[in-house]
């Protein structure tokens, strides 16, 4: 070789070095930077085989890219037992899968100090690397370092940059369907769009939400497996999980067989207040690889956020069902006023006090004073089955029918069986009415009454012995008459009075949940001689506020009082 | 109030074209819902969906593709998109779609691929 073709020779390596930095050096893709390289390289050295190795860390290292080698042996790991910063020989004992493929050199990728890889070729037997190629090799390496760094660190802000989207996307969905929740009160309209939801950003439309109260929601899933694990599901889920990872838990053995069963990847528990409420079973994605930790987290959000609004729909649904009831019964205490009397009439010869209190639940109480075109007043007692805007209906029937009796004077006993018939006829057999009316004279002061069984009022005789008013038939609204009422008759002498009740004054409870009973009224009532008639009301009143005092008022409390002055 | 209108167009080959207008959101996404429906009643298994004038798609209204799909391949069709702006198709790229679905830029491609599949 002749000085001038040496010199001719190195002034194109010159040349060729300087234009492949420029041209690698302006470029951010590593596979461009990588391909030039080897590419340059296998032509200078007139080698047929090429591959770069990159670091990972330590001495893990991966196939980066290659020419002229099996396609399968790009892109995988591989580790180097020495890694220093001198050229290489491959053989059996080092890098052993390099060597099968025919790789037998390595020049080291060198950049500020550090070994950032290797970049390996198939030296001919015949023709081995010269000096000058060994040179040549070394500066082009060392040229290259700069850029490979810059390429790498390029691909690593580009998938960081991915993942950043990722997470932004993700909290979108998540700001999103927050916002979307918050307005939902229809339970079925959460769980639909909570799983068009999962379908789009996870990418699964098989999944299961088990309940640990409540009906499970089961969409693609049979859940037949389910249901006999849910009691170690619960046990287990406290944070989300995959499925895989308890494939050795022999504790869990039966579950993890049920789940693997279903198709189940992934479970996801569901909290409220920090307490696990439910479990989401999660089926396969259909999109990329399995659940990430990040597609569990954001699963974990998503749903929590869907089952807060379950709840909220549930509860808010409760409180209209409770308002709508509070409603109803205040509709039913205004029917029940609006049916009592407003004021007492006078009555010439005798005293009279009535009070009724009403219960929470409105218990269907009637009391009523009319007087008569004859000098008459009828007093009426009555109490209807049941509560609330039901019995108060029933009451108003009653209320009804008994004053367009009253001014037909017909015998009590038979306008009894008319009103019973009535009641009869128009309702129910489990409806029924106990029912007392009298008819009190107060020109002979005679009290005649019907007790259609109703707790049969008092009559406390002046020198303070009791009788009770029992006569009559049976309760109003059970069946047809069939025998007549019968009509029983008191006189009533100065000083004598009558005290009636509904069975809300003898059931009274105290706080043991025990009846105050008719024994211990009638006991009372005794006591209560020479008292005026509101007298006795507000005593047997204040009796009974006194024993049931703490408890609450199971029933309405109805009295009348009227006594012969 | 977020707007969004879904239009249905027929084209030759018994192929429908759904273009869809407007943000696509959790709030929105019964509309498309109904369209998909509709197609799948009435036995309209090519659907090409032209996604020219959609401004937004949210995870609820990706959803709405995957809940249909397998219906639509099961009765001998596919669901083909295309016509996306860079910032929409960025959406269904990070999600992972491309994998499960013909995403072309023009809706002529998608055609296309009818054609010859």
């Amino acid at each position: 070789m002749t000085t001038n073709s040496r010199t001719s020779r190195s002034e194109n390596e010159l040349v060729a070095l300087f234009e492949f930095s420029q041209v690698v050096n302006s470029s951010l893709n590593l596979s461009f930077i990588l391909d030039t390289m080897l590419l340059t390289l296998m032509g200078k050295l007139l080698t047929t085989k090429g591959i770069v190795l990159l670091r990972k860390n330590n001495k893990i290292f991966f196939t980066a890219n290659g020419k002229g080698i099996p396609k399968h042996s790009l892109n995988q790991e591989l580790g180097l037992p020495r890694v220093g910063k001198r050229t290489i020989r491959v053989d059996t004992k080092y890098a052993e899968s390099l060597f099968s493929i025919g790789i037998n050199i390595m020049f080291p990728i060198i950049s500020q100090e550090h070994v950032i890889g290797y970049f390996g070729v198939a030296e001919h037997p015949q023709r081995k690397i010269t000096k000058e190629q060994k040179a040549f090799v070394e500066t082009f390496i060392s040229l290259s370092a700069t850029a490979i760094e810059k390429g790498l660190s390029f691909g690593e802000i580009k998938k960081i940059n991915r993942s950043l989207d990722e997470k932004i996307q993700q909290l979108k969905t998540l700001f999103e369907l927050a916002k979307e929740f918050g307005g939902i009160l229809n339970p079925e309209i959460v769980v639909k769009l909570f799983s068009l939801t999962l379908m789009g950003q996870v990418g699964t439309n098989r999944y299961a939400i088990c309940l640990k109260e409540g009906k499970s929601v089961y969409s693609k899933i049979s859940g037949e497996y389910l249901e006999t694990d849910k009691q170690s599901m619960f046990q287990l889920v406290s944070t989300p999980l995959l499925v895989s990872e308890i494939s050795g838990a022999k504790k869990f053995k039966t579950l993890h067989e049920h789940l693997v069963k279903e198709k189940i990847a992934a479970l996801v528990p569901l909290q409220m207040q920090n307490e696990v409420k439910g479990v989401l079973c999660l089926g396969d994605k259909l999109r990329g690889s399995g659940y990430s930790q990040s597609d569990l987290e954001f699963i974990f959000s998503l749903s929590n956020l869907a089952f807060v609004s379950l709840e909220n729909a549930r509860l808010f649904n409760e409180e209209l069902e409770k308002k709508k009831m509070e409603s109803e019964l205040l509709i039913a205490r205004e029917i029940q006023q609006g049916l009592l009397p407003r004021t007492l009439p006078t009555i010439e010869g005798f005293e009279i006090a009535a009070e009724n209190i009403s219960s929470k639940q409105v218990g269907g109480d009637y009391y009523d004073v009319i007087p008569t075109d004859h000098g008459t007043f009828i007093v009426t007692i009555a109490d209807v089955s049941g509560k609330g805007t039901p019995a108060s209906l029933l009451m108003a029937n009653v209320q009804a029918t008994v004053h367009a009796l009253v001014p037909f004077q017909l015998a009590l006993s038979i306008a009894t069986a008319r009103i019973n018939d009535l009641i009869y006829r128009n309702t129910s057999s489990d409806k029924f009415i106990t029912f007392f009316w009298g008819s009190l004279n107060t020109h002979t002061k005679k009290f005649r009454y019907v007790n259609a069984g109703h707790n049969p009022p008092f009559v406390l005789r002046r020198d303070g012995t009791i009788e009770r008013l029992t006569d009559g038939g049976l309760i109003l609204g059970i069946m047809k008459t069939v025998l007549p009422y019968q009509e029983g008759s008191v006189h009533l002498h100065s000083g004598d009075s009558v005290i009636l009740f509904t069975d809300g004054v003898s059931e009274a409870m105290d706080t043991g949940g025990i009846d105050y009973t008719e024994e211990r009224l009638e006991a009372f009532v005794t006591t209560l001689n020479g008292r005026t008639a509101s007298e006795m009301l507000s005593d047997i009143k204040n009796e009974i506020q006194r024993y049931s005092a703490g408890a609450a008022q199971s029933d309405d409390i109805t009295l009348i009082v009227f006594k012969a002055l | 109030m977020s707007d969004f209108k879904v239009h249905i167009r027929e084209r030759a080959n018994n192929i429908h074209v759904l273009e869809l207008k407007g943000y696509l959101d959790a709030h929105t996404t019964p509309t498309l819902e109904e369209a998909f429906q509709k197609m799948l009643n009435e036995k309209k298994f090519r659907i090409i969906v032209n996604c020219r004038e959609m401004s937004y798609i949210s995870s609820a209204g990706l959803g709405v593709f995957m809940a249909f799909i397998e219906d639509v391949r099961s009765g001998g069709g596919d669901i083909k998109l295309s016509d996306m702006s860079p910032k929409v198709f960025n959406i269904f790229d990070l999600l992972g779609f491309p994998m499960l679905y013909d995403i072309v830029k023009l809706e002529e491609d998608a055609a296309k691929k009818f054609e010859t599949p």
